[in-house]
């Protein structure tokens, strides 16, 4: 490599050793600074900023070593190679050359040929130096850059909610665990803890497309094992082999308190009941995403029925893998104790950040400990959901109808919610409906779907047991059902200012057998399908049942009311 | 290595190398070591005169005279120098009269042939 012309400064009392360096030094085309003793050089340092320093070990004022010293502090992250000029011979001598922060040193008299390549050499190591720190300037603004990206695509979501509580701990600018909460349009929360194998950059990349699809996908109402086959779809595809996602997803339905927990290869989601401060341990029974591909990718979630006041804890390994000084692992059973310790539910989640800080005293933590816990509560808690759209055109389609038909095979493979919902957020007035159009819709559908198609009975959701034998019927009949269909028939026109949307929902069900009472009875009745249809009736401006009641017909009239004026506990 | 034997006064291959390098400043140079050798030795001679001759600064003073005698390829002269740094690091200053005294001796041959073949 051919040398570069660098500034070198040469510290030397002695005028001839002094001129006969300098001489070697200029020759080799590098730019000189001289210094007789070790106070001058400390100066001229300062001055001129040399590329490498050529220092006489023992001179008058200050020696040295103790110049080295110096200049070694105030050099900083700078590389500055000293080189130290001594006759000294002795081998703790030339050894003391090194231990007080000099690179190297040559022996008097100077070889010539040696030290053009020892300057040649600290030469390139210091522009190498140089090269190092601007690109760790260049990579700490990426990664600026990067976090505020980052920071936009996996934001808070509805995090804040009084309900939720999480903690993140991150070891680096970036964090290898990911929370994640949104609302799904039904006015229910959907969770995210992810976890990836190693920290940083790499780890954090793989969360972008995790949270643009969570989010994405929850908003519009898909299914839990929707997303999740999806994320993992995208994890696979993108990254390497030993990279994946341990994960948990749970989502709260408020308005049918259950949770349903889904749990691939982090600890066990804790499942906290209020009143008998019991725990559920929800274990991992599924591989971490990005591991299996799409068709052997199938997610097995569980449904848990949930009071108010319940509560769900998910974490990453962190916690319990968390160390202390002695190299002991926090592990299950102190967790296990502050639940069966604990006094006031609202303190588990603090008492959890306040044990394993305290266990891991002055060790430094390993892994992210990562903590995401929250409670079952009613919709009036939190509200509807104000889920925002960037769909762009203005007024949307006004007169327009449409009707879908759902056959066997495809009520048991397909939610036609998040598309039907799609489409009606095309109307401009609609957008910030809907929360409200998803829970109608939603309601309708698994009305007609469960009690109509499917023939089960809402009275077996009233205890816990019979919630739980419900939606395995559920899951069973959809899977053996051979005849029966569901139709939608949507339409919307103009109206006044606004707009009228109807829906009719048609099953092929005997309707139901007491359809001669009272809608009014019907529907605020919570033992007959629940308090969904109370809220729908409250929710529409009209809705009937046919007399066989196998259809139903809600229509909805915009622009509402202002949310608040509508009374959920009416 | 001609540095190594005390019987040679100056190191002619070292010498004429410096002279290639330096070129028009050599003879400069070689004043500046002649002054400063001459400086280094009064230096010395007025150390050991004291009563209680300071060891740390004498060896200082005859390492760094050692130090440029070796550039320069004055070989002899470097040879009594670090003689004389190694007594005083001993502390053994009580018997360096007659080394004092070869040194201003060689100094003297040295400035003699510098000035006749370099000069």
């Amino acid at each position: 490599m051919s040398s570069a012309s660098l500034t070198i400064l040469i510290a030397d009392d002695n005028n001839t050793d002094r001129r006969i360096l300098s001489a070697i030094v200029q020759q080799e085309g590098h730019k000189v600074v001289e210094a007789t003793n070790g106070e001058e050089a400390l100066e001229r340092f300062n001055e001129s900023v040399p590329d490498i320093i050529l220092m006489d070990a023992l001179m008058p004022k200050m020696n040295g070593f103790e110049a080295s010293r110096l200049i070694k502090q105030r050099a900083g992250n700078q590389l500055v190679p000293i080189i130290f000029l001594t006759s000294l011979q002795d081998a703790s001598s030339l050894a003391n050359c090194l231990e007080s922060g000099g690179d190297d040193f040559m022996s008097k008299p100077y070889n010539r040929v040696i030290l053009k390549a020892k300057i040649n050499a600290f030469g390139r190591m210091r522009r190498m130096h140089d090269q190092l720190q601007s690109h760790n300037r260049q990579m700490l603004l990426e990664q600026q850059v990067a976090k505020t990206v980052f920071d936009n695509v996996a934001h808070s979501g509805c995090l804040a909610l009084p309900n939720l509580r999480h903690s993140l701990s991150p070891l680096a600018v970036f964090n290898g665990d990911t929370v994640l909460a949104e609302r799904k349009p039904d006015g229910g929360i959907s969770l995210f803890l992810g976890d990836f194998t190693g920290h940083g950059l790499p780890a954090a990349i793989g969360a972008m497309p995790v949270a643009e699809i969570f989010y994405g996908m929850t908003q519009k109402g898909f299914a839990m094992e929707d997303v999740l086959r999806e994320i993992n779809a995208k994890l696979y595809t993108i990254l390497p082999t030993e990279v994946f996602c341990c994960g948990a997803m749970v989502d709260l339905d408020v308005t049918n308190k259950m949770a349903r927990i889904w749990v691939g290869g982090v600890p066990s989601v804790y499942l906290y009941r209020g009143d008998s401060g019991a725990v559920e341990k929800v274990a991992s029974s599924n591989l971490p995403l990005g591991v299996l591909p799409s068709r052997r990718f199938s997610p097995q979630p569980n449904d848990y029925r949930m009071h108010n006041g319940d509560r769900v804890f998910l974490w990453s390994d962190g916690i319990v893998e968390s160390h202390n000084e002695a190299g002991e692992l926090f592990g299950e059973e102190r967790l296990d104790a502050l639940f069966t310790h604990a006094t006031d539910p609202d303190r588990i989640f603090d008492d959890i950040l306040v044990a394993v800080d305290q266990f891991i005293g002055g060790s430094r933590p390993d892994d992210d400990t990562t903590l995401l816990s929250a409670t079952m509560v009613d919709l009036d808690v939190i509200g509807l959901p104000l889920l925002h759209s960037n769909k762009a055109s203005i007024g949307g389609p006004m007169d327009w109808q449409m009707n879908l038909q759902l056959g066997p095979q495809s009520l048991g493979a397909f939610n036609p919610l998040p598309l039907v919902l799609n489409i009606l957020t095309e109307v401009e007035g609609l957008r910030s409906l809907s929360g409200h159009l998803y829970t109608v819709l939603a309601e309708l559908f698994n009305n007609a779907l469960e009690h109509g198609v499917l023939g089960l009975d809402s009275k077996l959701k009233q205890d816990s047991q019979g919630f739980a034998q419900y939606y395995q019927l559920r899951e069973q009949r959809l899977a053996d059902l051979t005849s029966g269909q569901v139709c939608l028939d949507i339409s919307h026109r103009p109206l006044g200012n606004g707009g009228e949307l109807t829906f009719e929902i048609t099953d092929s069900g005997p309707g139901f057998a007491h359809s001669h009472q009272d809608l009014a009875y019907l529907t605020d009745n919570p033992d007959y399908s629940g308090r969904g249809l109370a809220l729908v009736r409250r929710l529409c401006d009209e809705l009937d049942f046919n007399d066989a009641g196998n259809r139903v017909r809600a229509t909805l009239c915009w622009p509402r009311p202002a949310w608040s004026e509508l009374h959920l506990n009416g | 290595m001609t540095a190594d034997q005390p019987d040679q006064h100056l190191d002619d291959a070292a010498l004429t190398d410096l002279r290639d390098l330096l070129e028009d400043d050599f003879s400069d140079l070689i004043e500046t070591f002649l002054g400063d050798a001459r400086e280094r030795y009064t230096e010395l001679v007025a150390l050991n005169q004291h009563p209680e001759p300071d060891a740390q600064t004498v060896r200082g003073t005859a390492h760094s005279f050692k130090g440029s005698c070796l550039n320069v390829g004055v070989t002899r002269l470097a040879q009594l120098c670090r003689r004389l740094e190694e007594m005083a690091n001993a502390d053994q200053l009580d018997s360096v009269d007659s080394l004092l005294a070869d040194i201003g001796t060689e100094l003297t041959e040295v400035e003699r042939l510098l000035r006749s073949q370099y000069l």
